[in-house]
């Protein structure tokens, strides 16, 4: 266990640092942020004054070393737009884009469990049947389509939700949450609803698979036979067998929800780290670009180490270094 | 699955690999759903070829917008006589003529993506499974690095580095994805690398590229169509998506997905035309495509067919 731990622990430094590299020399060679960022008329002084003030005019090696090095300290330079430090930035905006990762996984999981466990359990009638059509609508549709759908259905022809924002917030440990307020959770409900949907899909057809697989072993035969109740039958031999790809998917399609919050959080104006990659993006603001990226790789690494390790904890046959070398 | 057009084929008992083409045709569109996807589909190339001759307007054409037109709902008729079937865009565009060249954009992109994806794919999975040892393991190492991202993620990034573009965007899409071919392609070939006839090739001294493009890839390829195919489909939804965020394709050249988020600040008041119908249209490519690849793994997959 600490073996594997230790192993997985230096490869995610390995695929961080690897990273910063790939991302250092992609966004720093390309172009020279400084003539983007100063208007037309700035003259030939000023502008090498800006390249002298962002660290521009170092050779390459040292501006690799100076980056690499910031990075070791958490120091991901000042953001062009903002002046302040391009990580504080992103972790001020990061709670947002959790709460609405976490609300729309929960979503996901809430509905897609159990209407995956009937289909799977009922695969003839038509009640399962329109189940499985609107599922691959939802595995198939392009996320930034099912929000907009979603907002003009729900906010702006039925005036039910708001279109955007976050509503009001309440402050607990220095971070204001949206869902701790009534108006907060009316405005998360629609975008957590619209990046909910294929997840809730995918988990909804995983578990319909595995339930119809379950439901075909010797070992669910025999505890029929043997007269255990059948409750007992679907929530502990069935469920478990179950849940063990339910659980991977569900821990790596938190990385995609993080990912598609992008989207989400542009259409929906949600305050978040999406969005304001979005934005920095327009506004060429590249420490922001690349504080992101590096932040979006930790939590990657966080959460592939995280399904091994939680699924190797409900499969008993899976064993960590098994887990490690397979590929 | 190699067709032969033999005709002994015909008088033989039934043998799913030697069958004639327009039989597969048949057995492929017996599941209505397919057929129907496959009429829907069939249409929807046909618009996106015939586009400039069926177009009322040249949408690229930049003389021949007025922005008095802008914002026109369905069916009102322009300055200069005709009609706007669709209604117009927010720079006077008619909708219908840049819907139906936007639509061979957000196919043709995707398309070529994944076909380069899918030769960068297929070489470095046959190179990685043929070669084995340490390259094949630093090559797969790569590739589970790179799926541990989401291509949204990285295509997004690319992109936002180099700027919009449609060869910009098809590169990026390509990058996004080639790892998939590569280690479903890895996989396949690695247990054909086991059997005899690979085995035989190897003692008859031919050489390692023969061996790989000619007597395994042969092999492997059903599952490769049919994976290419549901990429095609997650292709023109992720162009679609980057597009929609104005990093995909550029201003001039609106694919779908451009469309419609030139219509989404006008949804809320009221001109819903704008999106709706790019995404209507958008929907149905990207149902159609799915519907048709999961039908050509049902037919391709032996396991299904029982």
């Amino acid at each position: 266990m600490i073996s594997f731990l230790a192993k997985r622990i230096m490869q995610a430094v390995a695929v961080v640092l690897a990273t910063a590299s790939m991302v250092f020399f992609a966004v720093f060679i390309i172009g020279d942020p400084a003539q983007l960022l100063y208007s037309q008329n700035a003259s030939a002084a000023e502008v090498e004054a800006a390249r002298r003030y962002l660290g521009l005019d170092l050779p390459l090696y040292q501006q690799y070393f100076n980056f690499m090095g910031g990075l070791l300290h958490g120091d991901l330079g000042r953001s062009f737009v903002y002046g302040k430090p391009a990580l504080g930035v992103i972790l001020q905006r990061l709670p947002a884009t959790l709460e609405l990762a976490f609300a729309s996984v929960v979503l996901a999981v809430v509905v897609g469990l159990p209407l995956g466990l009937y289909c799977g359990l009922n695969p003839r009638t038509i009640r399962s049947r329109l189940i499985m059509a609107v599922s691959a609508l939802g595995v198939s549709l392009p996320t930034f389509w099912i929000g907009i759908i979603i907002m003009l259905a729900f906010a702006v022809n039925l005036r039910l939700l708001p279109t955007g924002g976050r509503g009001n917030t309440l402050t607990v440990l220095g971070v204001p949450w949206s869902f701790l307020t009534i108006d907060g959770l009316r405005h998360l409900l629609l975008p957590a609803a619209s990046l909910a949907l294929w997840q809730a899909s995918l988990i909804l057809r995983l578990t319909r698979a595995g339930t119809e697989e379950v439901l075909r072993q010797d070992y669910v035969r025999f505890a029929r036979a043997k007269g255990i109740a059948p409750g007992r039958i679907l929530w502990v031999h069935v469920l478990k067998n179950v849940l063990a790809p339910v659980v991977t998917m569900v821990g790596l399609s938190l990385g995609g929800t993080i990912a598609f919050s992008i989207v989400t959080e542009s259409i929906f104006s949600w305050p978040g780290a999406g969005k304001l990659l979005i934005d920095s993006i327009y506004a060429f603001d590249r420490p922001i670009v690349v504080a992101y990226l590096m932040l979006a790789v930790t939590i990657f690494v966080l959460i592939n180490t995280f399904v091994d390790l939680i699924y190797a904890a409900i499969d008993p046959r899976v064993t960590l270094g098994a887990a490690d070398s397979g590929s | 699955m190699i067709e032969q057009t033999d005709t002994a084929a015909l008088t033989l008992p039934p043998n799913p690999a030697r069958r004639p083409v327009y039989e597969d045709l048949l057995d492929f569109l017996r599941d209505p759903v397919a057929a129907v996807a496959a009429f829907v589909f069939l249409v929807i190339i046909m618009l996106a070829i015939a586009a400039p001759w069926i177009a009322p307007q040249n949408p690229y054409d930049l003389a021949s917008l007025n922005i008095l037109n802008s914002g026109l709902p369905p069916g009102s008729s322009s300055l200069t006589g005709g009609v706007y079937l669709l209604g117009t865009d927010s720079q006077g565009r008619d909708l219908l003529s840049a819907m139906l060249y936007g639509l061979g954009i957000s196919l043709a992109v995707p398309f070529a993506s994944v076909l380069i994806a899918l030769v960068v794919g297929v070489t470095v999975g046959l190179v990685a499974a043929y070669s084995g040892g340490r390259l094949d393991t630093l090559l797969m190492r790569l590739v589970d690095f790179q799926l541990g991202f989401p291509p949204v993620l990285l295509a997004l990034v690319i992109l936002a580095v180099s700027g919009p573009g449609l060869g910009k965007t098809t590169l990026a899409l390509a990058t996004a994805y080639w790892a998939v071919f590569a280690r479903l392609v890895r996989g396949a070939a690695q247990s054909e690398r086991q059997k005899e006839y690979v085995v035989a090739a190897r003692c008859l001294a031919i050489p390692a590229h023969r061996i790989m493009f000619r007597h395994i890839l042969p092999n492997v390829i059903s599952p490769l169509i049919v994976v290419g195919a549901l990429e095609w489909g997650a292709c023109v939804s992720l162009e679609a998506t980057l597009s929609f965020l104005g990093l995909g394709s550029p201003i001039t050249r609106p694919s779908l997905g451009m469309l419609i988020a030139n219509g989404l600040s006008y949804i809320m008041a009221g001109r819903y035309w704008v999106s709706i119908y790019p995404g209507i249209l958008l929907m149905s490519v990207v149902l159609c495509i799915n519907i048709l690849g999961d039908r050509l793994r049902e037919c391709l997959n032996p396991r299904f067919k029982a």
